[in-house]
């Protein structure tokens, strides 16, 4: 038994190797199909139709607010089940990658491992190399790290607005016309700091 | 959204006085609750041509700062928010090191997520809104 599945494991590594697949779906699969098959057979996202949600634009009523305690977040959501929320897949870019994925068993170290996937947890890259775009206190001129970053504000001069500047990275295009749904699109943004309700605290 | 500027209402509460136990709500139109708290655009566009409608598209949906920004600007605010671009951002680090509160939003794990403490350290910001 042990030889014969390590014989399937031998042919699917050398099929992998041998340059049949293109590194790209190009239109013959996608991530996210590969992906719920590894789902549970009786979960969500292995039945044959699925929902597709419109970006949420819940308006809570007077009533709800006034009724509901509200909650705060108490995690991110590096455990969401997508197997069993398949419509939140569709706000996801990674499932959208159009690099093809890999069926065989390979151990992958990674900075980053998202719910389902089995990636084997490293450093990220960015925390160890010093770079004026990620590294706080970097001084690019001479070369040295800082303590405190030479643009360092005090709290009381800071703004009180919610900031943030990035690309509009998402995800890949397999299948394409779904990039408005991707989290960054999507956070054009809705600042929540209770899920349940869609809706600003402050406090 | 951060960039709609709708008359769209959007329920608020909030302690009144600040700081206390008292929670009232109103109801503010969204339009004047992205200007007045959101500060928020894409100052880079990547892959217009898979969006619906394009650059165009793209362009008119979402805000942009032309000027762009360098890492240190963002020290000038007080809530930094950080979210997945495709994969994991690598920001994270930078803004945790600032005197900057981080909200952040991710479905990834990292080598050190079981051991950073949400809302001692950081804010959280879920998906699902």
């Amino acid at each position: 038994m042990y030889s014969y599945v390590s014989n399937m494991h031998a042919d699917g590594v050398y099929a992998e190797l041998s340059g049949m697949y293109s590194p790209d779906w190009r239109g013959e699969g996608n991530v996210w199909e590969a992906y719920r098959r590894t789902c549970d057979p009786g979960s969500p996202a292995r039945r044959l139709f699925s929902s597709f949600r419109a970006s949420s634009t819940s308006r809570t009523s007077q009533l709800t607010v006034r009724n509901q305690e509200f909650v705060f977040a108490r995690d991110v959501a590096g455990n969401y089940s997508f197997c069993q929320n398949p419509w939140a897949h569709y706000h996801q870019g990674h499932f959208f990658s159009d690099w093809r994925t890999i069926p065989v068993l390979f151990p992958v170290l990674s900075p980053a491992k998202a719910p389902g996937y089995a990636d084997i947890r490293i450093p990220s890259h960015y925390y160890y190399g010093q770079t004026r775009r990620y590294t706080y206190g970097y001084d690019p001129v001479n070369l040295v790290l800082k303590e405190v970053d030479h643009m360092e504000t005090p709290w009381e001069e800071k703004s009180d607005k919610i900031f943030w500047r990035g690309a509009s990275t998402g995800g890949g295009s397999s299948p394409p016309g779904f990039a408005a749904q991707y989290q960054r699109h999507r956070y054009g943004f809705a600042f929540v700091i209770c899920p349940a309700f869609g809706n600003i605290r402050y406090l | 959204m951060a960039s709609d500027m709708s008359r769209t209402n959007r329920t608020i509460v909030f302690a009144d006085p600040p700081g206390s136990t008292n929670y009232v709500y109103t109801k503010v139109p969204v339009a004047a609750l992205n200007e007045e708290i959101m500060d928020v655009a894409f100052v880079k566009v990547v892959d217009w041509y898979n969006f619906p409608g394009g650059l165009p598209a793209l362009i008119s949906a979402h805000r942009f700062d032309d000027d762009g920004v360098n890492l240190g600007d963002h020290w000038r605010h007080k809530y930094l928010v950080d979210v997945d671009g495709m994969g994991y951002s690598g920001r994270f680090f930078s803004f945790m090191e600032s005197d900057s509160a981080v909200v952040k939003s991710t479905v990834y794990r990292e080598f050190f997520s079981d051991w950073i403490q949400p809302w001692y350290v950081r804010t959280m910001f879920h998906p699902s809104a």
